[in-house]
């Protein structure tokens, strides 16, 4: 691919701020890296407290990113395509996890879902279920923050659809699931696989909601970043371990999702 | 199975504009619907296939109500039994071409197996079997609507529409593909209704075209009527041009023994030749000067158009001239008046023809 050439040279100014924010990403990994106990790392992430959380992070996330497709797409397919009062007010609402301090989440999941909630106490009384502080809170409050990225992928990729694919699988005697599943979702795969990524990769990193919500109880509720921000006052080594292990995830989504962002390199 | 008519009311409105056109497609016969882009020959097909709701009207296939606006019936698309053939193909390009052409029978219930088959079977009759593994993505423009109409035909439906079936062939491959088409709509037993704006595929591939413009149908009648009777100004303009089917050697093409001068003397084999009327001047004696195609024949009829009179010639080449009111007077234009048509050889378009 060809690029214009040029014409300006940058304004110092701009290559002096633009440096420093460029710094502003990599300064803190270096910090990390340069602090890294390496030859540990093994003993250090085998350890009691460190497997326990890598495990529940990677069940809690995986379970967290089903959860969001199951209902996600779904709503997601609702606001592309469904014409219904409120369209507008609902794609609002699914945004406003991305802004709100997760803290603030956890707390109203708590509202809402603890034993004193709107619907936690009803749900106790007859089911005798009780979500907050639970394993199944955990993913509540991941779900809860990471939902809304497979839902605007998803939904942006359902409107840039040319809809006549599946007006052909139609008259081709397609019943609507069967359109759905081998014409649309097929042809919405990159971004579904790209949605499903950064869901799992936000589930992973959620801490506010999780602790607020769901707490911080080894092995039943403390995530990676729990055990992290624990460990800082511990066991630095060890939050450096458990830290640099993110931290290869989430090289890993945007390496993997490459294509999506970088297609003019 | 009893092959059923297609008959039709179609009325879709559409931001302060409205289709508004009454169809009937008998079985056995192919239906053109020939008029320019934005005409709406899009949505009629939308409409008869089930992806486009009517506001008024009605799709009947025989005895079968595919839509009814008053009474409120709307089949559903999958539920027609209707095979579309689409502009540009609408392949999906995350099967492979197999997967494509199976998609029908699969989805009408066939088993896996089955439906392996019937997919098999029509690439056979296409003559695409080595592209069976091929992805999509990697067809021709040629392949690619070959494979259109493999997967529309191997649903086994009632009724088949075709929706510029050449519109995105490059004009090599056009006649090949025209051909193959051709054929296989001969072959098909039900109505079959073909959207074109080119006239020349309408009056080779229809055996009764309507003129759609703007909306509604503006004349009714096969290739030969429209030709010969062009009702409005724009039907004349759309269908009055002159066709003649020939074999092109050295800028020289035969046309049943008659050889008529072309520009492009490149071009050898059967060919189309076609001429605008506008292009063919009429002179009362043998024309001097410029050297160009001229012969002695006479009128056979003439037609007055408002500003404009056309003029069919009678043999060797029956072509219909287009000419001013005063000429008509000053040569005394009447059946049987002998003339001298002349046409440059440069206003004779020549494409290929795959031959019969």
């Amino acid at each position: 691919m060809s690029r214009p050439a040029p014409r300006h040279r940058p304004l110092p100014i701009l290559v002096v701020l633009g440096a420093a924010a460029a710094l502003v990403f990599v300064l803190p990994f270096l910090g990390l890296l340069v602090r890294a106990p390496w030859s540990a790392l093994p003993a250090l992430l085998t350890d009691d407290v460190a497997a326990d959380a890598l495990w529940l992070s990677l069940v809690t996330s995986l379970a967290a990113t089903i959860a969001a497709a199951v209902l996600g797409l779904p709503l997601a397919w609702l606001l592309a395509r469904a014409d219904f009062p409120g369209r507008g007010l609902l794609r609002g609402l699914v945004l406003v996890p991305l802004v709100l301090p997760p803290v603030v989440g956890g707390t109203a999941l708590l509202f809402a879902l603890g034993r004193r909630g709107v619907v936690g106490g009803p749900l106790e009384d007859a089911t005798g279920i009780v979500l907050p502080f639970s394993t199944v809170g955990v993913v509540i409050a991941a779900t809860f923050v990471s939902m809304p990225f497979l839902v605007i992928t998803v939904e942006a990729a359902l409107r840039n659809l040319d809809g006549r694919h599946e007006g052909a699988a139609e008259t081709l005697g397609g019943s609507p699931w069967t359109v759905l599943r081998r014409v649309t979702l097929p042809m919405i795969r990159p971004s579904l696989v790209a949605g499903l990524a950064l869901t799992w990769a936000r589930a992973l990193g959620e801490f506010g909601a999780t602790i607020t919500f769901a707490g911080n109880l080894q092995g039943r509720t403390q995530t990676l970043p729990l055990a992290v921000f624990v460990a800082l006052e511990q066991d630095r080594d060890a939050a450096i371990a458990m830290s640099l292990v993110m931290i290869a995830v989430a090289l890993a989504v945007i390496v993997a999702l490459r294509r999506r962002w970088w297609q003019e390199l | 199975m009893s092959a059923h008519g297609l008959e039709a009311h179609i009325v879709v409105r559409r931001d302060g504009w409205e289709l508004d056109v009454t169809l009937e497609a008998p079985a056995g016969l192919t239906t053109a619907l020939l008029g320019p882009n934005g005409a709406g020959k899009s949505t009629i097909i939308g409409a008869i296939a089930g992806l486009t709701m009517l506001d008024r009207g009605y799709v009947r296939l025989g005895s079968r109500v595919l839509a009814d606006a008053d009474a409120d019936v709307h089949l559903p698309a999958a539920a027609r039994n209707v095979g579309v053939v689409f502009q540009d193909g609408l392949l999906f390009e995350h099967l492979s071409v197999h997967e494509n052409v199976a998609f029908g029978p699969r989805s009408r219930g066939a088993a896996k197996g089955a439906a392996a088959r019937q997919a098999d079977d029509w690439l056979a009759r296409l003559s695409i079997d080595h592209l069976r593994q091929r992805s999509v993505a990697d067809l021709s423009g040629g392949e690619a609507q070959r494979v259109a109409l493999a997967r529309a035909m191997a649903t086994g439906p009632e009724l088949l529409l075709l929706d510029e079936p050449l519109g995105a062939i490059d004009v090599s491959g056009r006649a090949v593909l025209r051909r193959v088409i051709g054929d296989h709509l001969e072959r098909f037993e039900g109505p079959r209704v073909l959207v074109t704006h080119d006239p020349t595929e309408a009056f080779l591939l229809a055996d009764l075209v309507h003129v759609v413009e703007d909306g509604r149908v503006v004349q009714v009648g096969t290739p030969g009527e429209l030709r010969l009777r062009p009702q409005t100004p724009y039907v004349a303009d759309l269908v009055g041009i002159n066709l003649l089917v020939g074999e092109a050697a050295g800028g020289v093409v035969d046309v049943r023994g008659h050889p008529v001068r072309v520009a492009d003397v490149a071009a050898s084999g059967p060919v189309l030749l076609t001429i605008h009327p506008h292009a063919i001047a009429l002179y009362g004696e043998r024309p001097t000067g410029s050297p160009r195609n001229t012969w002695e024949t006479t009128v056979d009829r003439v037609e007055d158009l408002g500003d404009r009179v056309r003029v069919l010639l009678d043999a060797p080449l029956r072509l219909a001239a287009e000419v001013t009111p005063g000429s008509v007077e000053t040569l005394d234009l009447r059946p049987g008046t002998p003339v001298w048509p002349a046409v440059k050889a440069t206003e004779i378009r020549v494409t290929p023809d795959a031959g019969t």
